[in-house]
C-alpha cells in the first residue's frame, strides 16, 4: 500500500512537472534569446555565454516601447473601470428592483455572450472611423465600456448579500446610492478587484480590435505594437524576444505580486 | 419655477396639499426609473456597440459594399448567402473550425480532467506551487505568445527543429507554419497550451467541492480507481464538465484567431484559416463587407442554437451533488 | 519590406476593385480640376505638406525616409517656406480614412494597381494639371521612362515614380565559396541555380536556394520568363494554367521538392538567410540594407544575381513599389508639393532612397554620377543588376473586376499548392484559373 502511494506520488509529481516545464519552457527560451548576442543567438546553448543588453535597447530604440505600455495601461485601466462602473450599477438596479421588462433584459444580456465579435466588428470600426477615433485609445475603450460578463457576475455576487440588510438600510434612510457604494461594496470588494483583474488581464491581451484601431505604434497598445514589429523586420530575433519579454514582463509583474487573487479569480468567473 | 407661482397665486392650504400630492407622485415615478436610471450607462454602451452594430450587420449582409466611406450600399438580397455557400475556400474554412473545435476538447476537457484527478490528494502547499506555474500561459497575451512559438518552431533557426534535427527525428527542417500539413496542427497545439493548464485548475477546484464519503462508499463496493473515476467523479463533475465543454465548443475559433492572424494568416493555401478569420479576411483585406456580414449572422446563428441545446442538455443531464 | 510586396500586390487589386465600385457613385470629376498655375511661396509663412507613407511606419526604411524629410525641411523647405510632415502610413488605410474626413492629403506614396481607383474616388491630380509643364518636362528628363510609363492613366501621369524594386537572387559568398563556387559568377538560368543549390547543401549542409511559394510577385516574372502569360492583356482572363506557366511552375515545384530549396514563408527564408544559413535568396531588391548588414555582422559578404532564365529565353522581371500621388487643394500648396516632389525625385532623394533604403535609383545616369551614387554602386555592385532589369521590367498583373483581392488570394494558393503538395500542377492551376475566370464574368 505504502509502496503504491508512492509510486502514485511520484507519477503526480512526474506529471506536473512535466506539465510546468510545458508552460515554463518557452519564456525561458525568450528571456534567454534576449539576453544573447548576435553569434550566439542562433546556437542552441540553454544560457547566454555572454549575457547582453543590446537586444534591449535596440528594442526600445525601434518601438516606442514605454509608450506603448503606457498606452496598453490606459486602456486596460479605463476600460476596467468603465465596466465596473457601468456593472455595477446595472447589476445593483437588478438585485434591488422589480421593473418592467427585467426578463427582457436578462435575455438582451445572454444574447451578448454569444454575439461574436466579428458579427459587430464592422460597423464598430466604420462608427469609430466616423467618430474621428482611430488611432486614439478612447477608440479601443468605447465599445468594451460594459461587458456583460461583469454585470452578470457582479448581479450573482450582489444576490448572496442578505437583502435584509439592504432593507433595514432603506429604513434607515440611506439612499441607493448609499447603500451600493457605502454598504454593498464594502463588502463584496474581493469579488470586485477580482473581477477586476480578470478585466485588466483581458484587456491588456485583448488583440482584433485594438489592431483594426491602431495603426501607428504611438497610439498603440504594446501587443500591437510587438505585432508591428513581428511583422516588420527579419533575424532581429534577439530584439524581438526583448520586445516580447518587456510586452509579458507587465502581466507577470502583476501575477507575481497578486498570484493567488490571479487564479482564485480566474476560478471564480471562468473565461471570456 | 411652477411650485413658486403656485403658491404665489392659490390659497395657501389647498397649495400645500396640492405640492405634497405633487412631489408624492414625482418621487413615485422616480422610484419607477430609478431602475432603468441605473441601467442607463450599460444599456447605453451596448446599445451603441452591441445591438445596433448586430442589426446593422444583419443589415449589411443583404448587400453589397465596399466599407470606402461615400459609397453605396447596393441592395443584393440573399447574393451573399449563396456566394459564401458555394465559396469552396469558406468550405474548407468550416472544417477546420470543426477540426479546431474538437481537436482542443483534449486540451480543455480529457487531459485537464485525468490530471486533476490524478493530482487531487496532494500536499496543498506543492500544489498551489504547481498551480501557480502552470497558469501562467493563460494570462499571456496571444501576440507574445505568437512570437515566442514562432521564434521556437522556426524553420531554419528555431530551437524545435535544431533538436529535432539532431535526435535524428526528421531528415528536414520543418516549416511548420508553411507546411500544410503542420500549420493547423501547431495552431491547435498553441491553443491548446495556453488552455491546459486553466482547465485543470478548473477541474482541481471542482474535484475539492466533491464529497469524499462518496468515494469512501465506492471504496466498499470495491469499484477501483478507474471505475470510481467513471461512476463517481464523471457524473460528479459533471456540471464543471459541462460549463468547459460549452465554453470550449462555443470560442474554442474566437481562440485561435490571433494565432492565425500572427502567424500563418489562413495558409498555406487557406489550410490553417477559420470561420472568424475567414469574416476578418473578407471585410478588411477583401472589402467585402456583404459576404463577411452574411458569415458572421449565420454563425452567430448556429453557434446560438449550439449553445441553445447545450444548456439544455446540461439542465436535463447535469448531476448535482445536493 | 518583403512584406510590403506582397501588401502591394493585394492592394494592387483591391485598388482595381474599389475603382470599379466606386464608379457609379462618387468620382473624382467634380474636384476642381485644373490649377496648372503656381502660387507663391513665402519663408516668413511656411505652407505645411502632409505627405503620407508606408515607408515611415517600417523600422529598416523609416530612418532613409526621415532623412528624406528632415533635409528637405532644412534646406529648401525652409528657403521657400515648405514644411512637410510625413505620416506613417502602415497599411496604407490612413489616406483613405483622412480624406474621407476631410483632413489634407497632399502627397501619398501610393502603391501602383490602387492609382486608377484612388484617382476616381478619392481625388488624386494627373501631374499635367497640376504642376507648369515646362517644368515638369524639365524634372522627368533622366528618369527611367518605363519606370515613368507605370503612373500614367489615359496618357496623364497620376503617379510619379518613387521607390521601385526589382527580383533579385541575393548570394551568400562564404557558402558559395565553402561549396567550391564562385559567387561572382552567380547561376543565371534555373538548371545552374538547381545544380548550385543541390552542392551547397551536399558540401555544407545548409540550404542552397531559397524562393517563397507564397511571395506573390516573383512568381509573375517566373511566369513571363517562360513565355506564359498570367493574365491578357485586356485584363478579361486569366491565363496563367497554359502550358508554359505549368512548366515554369513544375521546374519550381522540382526545386522545392527535390532538396534544392528551403521550406518556410518569406519572413522565414529572409531570416534563414540573414541567419547565414541560405545560400541564395530570391527576393525583392528592398531588403537590400538588410540583407548588407546582417552580411556584415555575419562576417560573410552578399554577392547578388539578377532574374534567372529559363535556357534560351530572356528573363522577364516584374517590378512593385510606389509612385508619389499629389492632391494639392489651392495653387500656393501646388507650389509647396512641387518643391518636395522635385526634391525627393530628384539626384539627391533618389540617392538617398538607394543608399539609405534600398530602393532603385530612378535616375539611372546617378550610378555614374561621382556627386551622386557612382561610390554606393562600386561597393553595392548588387545595383548594377537591377539597374539592368529596369530595362526590361514588366509591371504584375492588376486583377479585375469586383473580386481582385480574393483573385489574387487563389492565384497565390494556387501556387502554393501547387509547389508545396503532391497535388498536379496543370490540374491545380487549371482550376486555379477556372475559378478566377468565373469570378471575372
Amino acid at each position: 500500500m505504502n509502496k503504491r502511494s508512492q509510486v502514485l506520488s511520484m507519477f503526480q509529481h512526474g506529471a506536473l512537472a512535466l506539465m510546468c516545464a510545458a508552460a515554463i519552457i518557452p519564456l525561458y527560451w525568450m528571456v534567454i534569446s534576449s539576453l544573447k548576442n548576435e553569434s550566439e543567438i542562433f546556437t542552441a546553448s540553454l544560457f547566454p555565454l555572454q549575457p547582453t543588453f543590446g537586444n534591449y535597447s535596440y528594442a526600445f530604440s525601434q518601438m516606442p516601447i514605454v509608450r506603448m505600455i503606457f498606452n496598453s495601461f490606459g486602456v486596460s485601466i479605463l476600460m476596467t473601470v468603465l465596466q465596473l462602473a457601468t456593472g455595477l450599477l446595472a447589476a445593483y438596479a437588478l438585485v434591488r428592483w422589480r421593473f418592467r421588462g427585467k426578463s427582457l433584459i436578462f435575455a438582451l444580456l445572454s444574447v451578448t455572450w454569444l454575439i461574436p465579435f466579428q458579427a459587430i466588428m464592422i460597423p464598430n470600426y466604420v462608427l469609430i472611423n466616423d467618430m474621428g477615433l482611430n488611432e486614439t485609445l478612447l477608440g479601443i475603450v468605447l465599445p468594451f465600456g460594459v461587458s456583460t460578463f461583469a454585470i452578470l457576475s457582479l448581479y450573482q455576487a450582489f444576490q448572496s448579500f442578505p437583502g435584509v440588510l439592504i432593507e433595514a438600510a432603506c429604513i434607515d434612510g440611506l439612499s441607493d446610492w448609499g447603500i451600493l457604494s457605502r454598504l454593498i461594496l464594502p463588502n463584496i470588494r474581493s469579488t470586485v478587484a477580482s473581477l477586476g483583474i480578470i478585466q485588466f488581464i483581458n484587456a491588456w491581451n485583448e488583440y482584433l480590435w485594438p489592431m483594426l484601431v491602431t495603426k501607428d505604434m504611438n497610439s498603440a497598445p504594446i501587443q500591437i505594437g510587438l505585432k508591428l514589429f513581428v511583422n516588420s523586420d527579419t533575424n532581429m530575433w534577439g530584439s524581438l524576444m526583448a520586445a516580447t519579454t518587456v510586452s509579458c514582463l507587465p502581466i507577470l509583474l502583476i501575477y507575481l505580486v497578486l498570484r493567488r487573487q490571479i487564479v482564485d479569480s480566474f476560478i471564480r468567473f471562468g473565461i471570456k | 419655477m411652477s411650485k413658486t407661482m403656485e403658491e404665489l397665486y392659490s390659497p395657501l392650504v389647498k397649495g400645500k396639499q396640492k405640492a405634497a400630492a405633487r412631489n408624492w407622485n414625482s418621487s413615485k415615478l422616480w422610484r419607477k426609473l430609478k431602475p432603468y436610471l441605473y441601467l442607463l450607462p450599460a444599456a447605453i454602451l451596448l446599445g451603441i456597440w452591441m445591438y445596433k452594430p448586430l442589426i446593422h450587420t444583419f443589415y449589411l449582409a443583404f448587400h453589397k459594399w465596399s466599407m470606402v466611406p461615400g459609397t453605396d450600399k447596393l441592395f443584393v438580397g440573399f447574393d451573399n448567402f449563396t456566394r459564401l455557400l458555394q465559396n469552396e475556400a469558406f468550405a474548407g474554412a468550416i472544417g477546420n473550425t470543426v477540426f479546431y473545435t474538437l481537436g482542443l476538447l483534449p486540451f480543455s476537457i480529457a487531459i485537464p480532467l485525468v490530471l486533476a484527478v490524478v493530482t487531487n490528494q496532494m500536499n496543498p502547499r506543492m500544489k498551489n506551487f504547481y498551480r501557480a506555474l502552470f497558469f501562467i500561459p493563460m494570462i499571456l497575451a496571444p501576440v507574445s505568445v505568437s512570437a515566442i512559438w514562432r521564434w521556437l518552431f522556426h524553420p531554419s533557426n528555431g530551437i524545435v527543429n535544431h533538436l529535432l534535427l539532431k535526435l535524428g527525428f526528421v531528415q528536414e527542417q520543418i516549416a511548420f507554419f508553411s507546411d500544410a500539413s503542420w500549420a493547423k496542427w501547431i495552431i491547435l497545439l498553441i491553443t491548446g497550451w495556453k488552455m491546459l493548464g486553466f482547465s485543470t485548475i478548473m477541474f482541481a477546484a471542482a474535484l475539492t467541492g466533491i464529497n469524499r464519503e462518496y468515494y469512501e462508499a465506492g471504496a466498499i463496493d470495491g469499484a477501483g480507481s478507474f471505475r470510481q473515476f467513471l461512476y463517481i467523479t464523471v457524473p460528479l463533475m459533471s456540471p464543471m464538465i459541462l460549463f468547459m465543454l460549452t465554453m470550449s465548443l462555443l470560442f474554442s475559433s474566437q481562440w485561435t484567431f490571433a494565432y492565425i492572424d500572427i502567424l500563418t494568416t489562413g495558409g498555406p493555401y487557406g489550410t490553417s484559416t477559420n470561420i472568424y478569420y475567414e469574416m476578418y479576411r473578407f471585410a478588411f483585406s477583401n472589402l467585402n463587407v456583404g459576404v463577411s456580414s452574411a458569415a458572421a449572422m449565420l454563425f452567430f446563428v448556429l453557434f446560438g442554437l449550439i449553445a441553445l441545446s447545450l444548456n439544455a442538455v446540461s439542465r436535463r443531464f447535469a448531476f448535482y451533488d445536493n | 519590406m518583403k512584406r510590403i510586396a506582397k501588401r502591394t500586390m493585394t492592394l494592387v487589386s483591391l485598388g482595381a476593385m474599389i475603382g470599379l465600385s466606386a464608379c457609379g457613385g462618387a468620382s473624382g470629376d467634380n474636384v476642381s480640376a485644373t490649377q496648372a498655375e503656381m502660387g507663391t511661396l513665402d519663408p516668413a509663412n511656411p505652407i505645411t505638406v502632409a505627405f503620407y507613407s508606408y515607408s515611415l511606419a517600417y523600422p529598416t526604411m523609416k530612418p532613409g525616409m526621415e532623412q528624406l524629410i528632415k533635409e528637405f525641411n532644412e534646406t529648401i523647405g525652409k528657403e521657400k517656406g515648405v514644411i512637410v510632415e510625413g505620416v506613417p502610413d502602415a497599411t496604407m488605410q490612413q489616406y483613405k480614412a483622412d480624406i474621407s474626413a476631410g483632413k489634407a492629403v497632399d502627397i501619398v506614396q501610393h502603391p501602383f494597381g490602387t492609382l486608377d481607383s484612388s484617382r476616381i474616388s478619392l481625388g488624386f491630380k494627373a501631374y499635367e494639371d497640376t504642376f507648369p509643364q515646362e517644368e515638369l518636362e524639365r524634372h522627368l528628363e533622366g528618369i527611367s521612362p518605363n519606370a515613368l510609363e507605370l503612373g500614367k492613366i489615359d496618357g496623364k501621369m497620376y503617379g510619379l515614380a518613387f521607390t521601385f524594386s526589382t527580383p533579385i537572387v541575393f548570394i551568400n559568398g562564404k557558402l558559395f565559396k565553402e561549396a567550391g563556387l564562385n559567387p561572382e559568377q552567380p547561376p543565371e538560368t534555373w538548371e545552374e541555380i538547381k545544380a548550385a543549390s543541390l552542392q551547397i547543401k551536399e558540401k555544407t549542409g545548409k540550404d542552397g536556394f531559397g524562393l517563397a511559394p507564397s511571395n506573390g510577385w516573383i512568381t509573375e516574372g517566373l511566369i513571363l520568363s517562360n513565355g506564359g502569360q498570367v493574365l491578357s492583356d485586356d485584363r478579361k482572363e486569366a491565363r496563367f494554367a497554359g502550358p508554359e506557366s505549368t512548366e515554369a511552375i513544375s521546374m519550381w515545384k522540382d526545386l522545392y521538392q527535390n532538396g534544392a530549396s528551403a521550406v518556410g514563408t518569406e519572413a522565414e527564408l529572409s531570416e534563414q538567410f540573414m541567419a547565414g544559413n541560405l545560400g541564395m535568396y530570391a527576393s525583392s531588391t528592398a531588403l537590400h540594407s538588410g540583407a548588407k548588414q546582417a552580411a556584415d555582422a555575419g562576417g560573410w559578404k552578399l554577392y547578388g544575381a539578377g532574374m534567372p532564365r529559363f535556357a534560351d529565353q530572356e528573363a522577364v522581371p516584374v517590378n512593385s513599389g510606389s509612385v508619389l500621388a499629389v492632391r494639392p487643394d489651392s495653387s500656393n500648396k501646388n507650389a509647396a508639393v512641387w518643391e518636395f516632389i522635385k526634391f525627393v525625385t530628384g539626384d539627391r532623394g533618389y540617392t538617398i532612397i538607394t543608399s539609405q533604403v534600398g530602393y532603385l535609383p530612378l535616375r539611372t545616369g546617378l550610378a555614374d554620377d561621382p556627386n551622386g551614387l557612382k561610390d554606393f554602386v562600386e561597393q553595392n555592385p548588387l545595383y548594377k543588376i537591377n539597374l539592368e532589369q529596369l530595362k526590361k521590367i514588366k509591371p504584375v498583373a492588376i486583377w479585375p473586376g469586383d473580386n481582385a483581392t480574393e483573385i489574387a488570394t487563389l492565384f497565390t494558393d494556387a501556387i502554393v499548392k501547387a509547389i508545396t503538395s503532391e497535388d498536379d500542377v496543370a490540374d491545380t492551376l487549371t482550376k486555379a484559373q477556372d475559378a478566377i475566370n468565373g469570378m471575372i464574368q
